[in-house]
């Protein structure tokens, strides 16, 4: 009780990402292998956060574990003030739906659904927005990331840049405290790239704390910070 | 579920509309099976029970000498006794007029029709009942008489009688008896003013009664028989055999019943293969959406939303299944209860079925693809979201071996990588080969149990009595006057004389036994347990499987009293034999002749000709007995034999036939998806493959491989692993229930390596779709393939 109360007066509201000694481990039928090794980390609202380090070096695996998509061996995750320790699978997606916004290098876009419907989407699972304004709400967004022309398009017929727009829009259209992008502008050319990163800086802007991995060596135009991964480690 | 994600439903069906049809159809398929199973079950067993006892069947008939009009009055008025009638069975002979083929005819002789309470007969056509000089055939006998009709003439000969013409005064169905074609015997019915005018004075010989009361119950129907029998004693009639048939049943109840039950199992089967494809068509509906679920649990989907989605879309698939499969299963099934019927010759008059039956065959519909949707949905969900959408469709390899596979055969590459793709994806390779497997397995032992059946029940029977021709007496005559006969024959290569009696078994039951000769050579009857009679032996006998089965206490070494005329004798049981039909039992020869009163005499002849063609020697057989003053009721070559006995088994093999075309058919489906989505599946490996530089060609031996890998190793289960104990246990199944002994295993070469052929054809086709996709998509298309 009182070892609670006193963790939760010594967190700053402000802090939405709070690692602590996080261990990953993967095993294999033959090894183990320690892919995270004791990684600490915080980032506040508002801020931009980008992780570097050479491949291999565990970048996917922690923003994996900051998105609730996989579960650590040992460590403690607070992410949007939710505690990930113990919850399911299912209590972590729904949590997710609301507080995190995740975006990949392959996009993942439903190649069923158009933009507008896969933006749409979090909207109905999570119930954040009345049926009627979703599709406006999406329209909204797909204008904010430069698509709103090709909303009932299929997700096939769009370029990479397009289609990573359209992953960013489905990721931010919940307003998430927390938005988690791996490599999203690693399949881009710079140009396109650079527009993505500014999209990114935006959403930093108004508030959202956005964790980025990224290989591109300039990046100090937008972000805030740089987190540098090796060996499992954050270099100092 | 709102909106989109239905939408997402809708359109993924659409998308793969290849897979989705092959999914329709196989759960069209399962609800087929299982509809046409219960229907053809239940309509069945409800038609023949309201067929057959609607007619009223005799609850007993007693056999007796001079039935006298005042005796049969005196029989209506015993206790107990609804309805009775008396009649004359005649053995005689039957053909179209100028026809060279006699057809074995049983002739009832009834004083009176007018009543017809008594297993009552439906007029089909013409007349009805007979009138005096014309004759009533019943209608499933028209068959063996080339179709002929009513208003048409037959020729009809008596034993001992000259031939006469009759004409057809009409057709009438008696669904009491089994089929002529069945049987081998035309039925005709006549009144006594009809043979009179043969010449033969037919006095009635069968009183055949009705209870009141209860009719299902064998004890209170035996003692108002035996109150029957004891007045006609009293009224100074000779009984002798008072015959009380199991309450209810066909005289083909045993077929009948044996045949529902095989129902019943394959039935079982078929739902299992059902299951088996609709896990197969499922998990590879859903095998494509892996990535997907993942990208929507990343997204903030629980898998309660998930799940909602995909049931919603396999309930679609499934009422569209119901839609089709259920009034095709229900032609199915009814169609099978046409041939049924027409087995059993009852009418089919109402074809309807509880409402509940429907109901369950609907929810069995739906239900069974919504429980494996489920449970296949609950392990996809399962995955976490990042290897969800790693997901590749390949497990990890672990394959012992696998790599000096690779390495140290020759075959091409390519192919090879084929052959190891099929065998990584271990679960998928296990339900495809299973399912595969198991048609296999009830193809080849449909085979192998219809092979068995011609040969145990109809090949080994009639070699177990070779005789070529067997002539039967209208009564017993002196046995040396039957040798003299035969001796003035040519041609003969051996001949046997026989003789017969209706007897009278402990606990009323009725039956014939056989008199053998102490010296027969040709008779080889298999035994299940004891020995064959000895020649010299006194009052030894063999009795037959069905009647040791039936009475448990009739055991090799026991003794066994029996009623033959007026005389009682004790035998003793020194064997079992196995016996297709009558007769019940099997005596020395001249005991019989004596125990029936009728010492010295036979009437039967059996023999075996030096021609190859016996008929010759029937015909002259036939004059030289003629001359010698005796009269022929009946000649059976072996040819009618196996005629009559093809025809019995002939409900069975139908019944085989359908389950090698639904093994062929759901073995095909479910190979045929599995292929079809893990080939989809690695289109972008393809593109992988072919940016490398793998031709068209290559890419198609590629897809062959993996096809026929699967077909391989499918075939080699079923052949090896399951055909031998499928084949065995419904040999055995099949065997009890016709002749008491498990059928001889015989193995279908032709099942085992069509089976293979059938494979590799269906793996070839299934393939050849996909492969053509893949071959024509782009590099770029296959790459970005999702
Ligand atoms: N599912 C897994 N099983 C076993 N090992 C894994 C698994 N996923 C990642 N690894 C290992 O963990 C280490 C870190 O992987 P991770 O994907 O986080 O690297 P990364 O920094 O994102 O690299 P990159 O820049 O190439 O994307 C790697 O050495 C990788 O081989
Ligand atoms: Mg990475």
């Amino acid at each position: 009780m009182l070892s609670g109360m006193t963790r939760e007066t010594a967190t700053d509201p402000d802090v939405v990402v709070d690692v602590e000694k996080i261990v990953k481990t993967y095993r294999s039928a033959s090894a183990e292998f320690r892919a995270l090794d004791g990684i600490d980390l915080q980032a506040r609202r508002g801020e931009f956060v980008a992780v570097v380090g050479r491949s291999g070096s565990g970048k996917s695996t922690l923003m994996n574990l900051i998105a609730g998509l996989d579960q650590p061996t040992s460590g403690r995750l607070r992410v949007a003030g939710t505690d990930l320790e113990g919850l399911s699978e299912n209590r972590l997606a729904a949590w997710r739906g609301r507080a995190v916004g995740v975006v990949f290098q392959f996009f993942q876009l439903l190649p069923t659904l158009t933009v507008a419907e896969n933006v749409v989407l979090p909207m109905e699972l999570s119930r954040t927005v009345g049926v009627r304004q979703r599709r406006d709400r999406a329209l909204d967004m797909l204008n904010r990331v430069g698509l709103r022309a090709h909303a009932d398009k299929l997700p096939a017929t769009l370029s990479g840049g397009e289609q990573q727009r359209a992953a960013i829009a489905r990721a931010l259209v919940n307003e998430p405290p927390v938005l988690v992008a791996d490599e999203p502008t690693g399949n881009l050319d710079t140009h396109t790239g650079d527009a993505v990163l500014d999209l990114l800086g935006e959403v930093a802007a108004a508030g959202t704390c956005v964790l980025m991995v990224t290989h591109e060596r300039d990046i100090t135009r937008w972000v805030h910070r740089t987190v540098t991964l090796a060996d499992g480690r954050v270099a100092a | 579920m709102t909106g989109v994600r239905s939408r997402k439903v809708a359109r993924d069906l659409r998308r793969r509309w290849g897979r989705t049809t092959v999914v329709v159809a196989a759960m069209g398929l399962a609800v087929l099976a299982v509809t046409a199973v219960s229907t053809s079950y239940a309509v069945a067993r409800s038609q023949q029970r309201t067929g057959y006892l609607a007619t009223d069947p005799p609850s007993a008939t007693i056999s007796a000498r001079g039935v006298t009009p005042a005796a049969a009055e005196q029989v209506r008025a015993v206790p107990g006794v609804a309805a009775a009638d008396t009649s004359r069975t005649l053995t005689a002979r039957i053909r179209q007029p100028g026809a060279r083929q006699w057809e074995p005819l049983r002739l009832t002789v009834r004083d009176s029709y007018a009543g017809n309470r008594i297993a009552r007969l439906t007029p089909r056509d013409g007349a009805w009942p007979p009138v005096d000089g014309q004759i009533v055939l019943e209608q499933s006998g028209l068959r063996l008489l080339d179709d002929i009709g009513s208003g048409e003439h037959v020729e009809v000969e008596l034993p001992g009688l000259p031939v006469r013409t009759v004409p057809i005064a009409g057709t009438a169905s008696d669904p009491g008896l089994p089929p002529s074609w069945v049987e081998g015997m035309v039925y005709g019915y006549v009144t006594p003013q009809t043979v009179a005018g043969f010449g033969f004075a037919a006095t009635p010989a069968e009183v055949r009664i009705l209870v009141d009361g209860d009719r299902t119950d064998a004890a209170h129907i035996r003692s108002v028989a035996d109150a029957v029998a004891q007045r006609l004693t009293a009224a100074g009639v000779s009984v002798t055999t008072v015959d009380v048939p199991e309450p209810g049943a066909h005289p083909h109840q045993e077929i009948m019943n044996g045949m529902l039950r095989l129902e019943l199992l394959f039935g079982a089967l078929a739902l299992l293969l059902s299951v088996l494809l609709i896990v197969t068509v499922v998990s590879g509906l859903l095998a494509g959406q892996v990535r997907e679920i993942g990208t929507m649990k990343a997204v903030g989907a629980t898998w309660q939303q998930i799940a909602g989605g995909y049931l919603a879309g396999t309930t679609v698939l499934a009422v569209a299944a119901c839609l089709i499969g259920w009034p095709l299963g229900r032609l199915a099934g009814l169609g099978f209860v046409g041939f049924i019927a027409e087995f059993m010759n009852f009418e089919v008059t109402d074809d309807s079925m509880p409402w509940w039956l429907i109901i369950a065959q609907l929810t069995a519909g739906i239900v069974v693809p919504l429980l494996v949707a489920a449970v296949l949905l609950i392990r996809a969900c399962r995955v976490a979201p990042v290897a969800a959408m790693r997901d590749h469709g390949v497990t990890a390899p672990r394959i012992a071996g696998g790599g000096r596979l690779a390495r140290g055969t020759r075959l091409p590459r390519l192919p090879l990588l084929g052959v190891r793709n099929a065998v990584r994806r271990r679960g998928r390779l296990v339900l495809a080969s299973a399912a595969l497997a198991v048609g296999g397995a009830m193809f080849m032992a449909a085979f192998n149990v219809s092979d068995g059946l011609a040969d145990t029940f109809v090949e080994q029977t009639i070699a177990a009595e070779p005789y070529d021709l067997t002539v039967m007496l209208d009564r017993p005559y002196p046995v040396d006057r039957l040798e003299r006969a035969v001796t003035a024959v040519p041609g003969i290569a051996r001949a046997e004389i026989w003789t017969s009696a209706p007897a009278t078994f402990p606990a009323g039951r009725t039956g014939q036994i056989s008199g053998v000769p102490s010296a027969s050579l040709d008779l080889r009857l298999k035994l299940t347990a004891g020995r064959w009679l000895q020649p010299g032996e006194q009052r030894a006998m063999v009795l037959s499987a069905d009647y040791a089965q039936e009475n448990p206490g009739a055991t090799v070494g026991s003794t066994l009293t029996t009623r033959t005329g007026d005389q009682e004798t004790g035998w003793t049981i020194v064997g079992v034999a196995v016996q297709v039909g009558s007769p019940s039992a099997w005596v020395d020869r001249d005991e019989l002749a004596a125990a029936s009163g009728t010492a010295g005499t036979a009437d039967t002849i059996r023999l075996i000709s030096q021609a190859v063609d016996p008929a010759p020697l029937r015909q002259d057989l036939e004059k030289a007995l003629t001359g010698g003053g005796m009269a022929v009721a009946g000649v059976r070559t072996q040819d009618d034999i196996r005629k009559v006995l093809v025809a019995h088994q002939i409900i069975f093999v139908v019944f085989l036939n359908l389950v090698t075309v639904i093994s062929v058919v759901v073995g095909g489906l479910g190979l045929a998806t599995i292929l079809t989505v893990s080939i989809t599946e690695r289109t972008r490996e393809i593109g992988v493959l072919r940016s490398l530089g793998a031709t068209d060609r290559a890419v198609r031996g590629l897809i062959l491989a993996e096809a026929v890998t699967i077909g391989v190793v499918s075939w080699l289960v079923a052949a090896v692993v399951l055909a031998v104990p499928a084949t065995l246990a419904f040999g055995s199944i099949f065997g009890d229930l016709l002749l008491n002994t498990p059928l001889a295993v015989t193995a279908n070469g032709f099942a085992v390596v069509g089976w293979l052929l059938l494979v590799c054809g269906i793996c070839v086709v299934a393939a050849l779709l996909p492969a053509r996709r893949a071959a024509r998509m782009t590099v770029r298309q296959a790459l970005a393939y999702e």
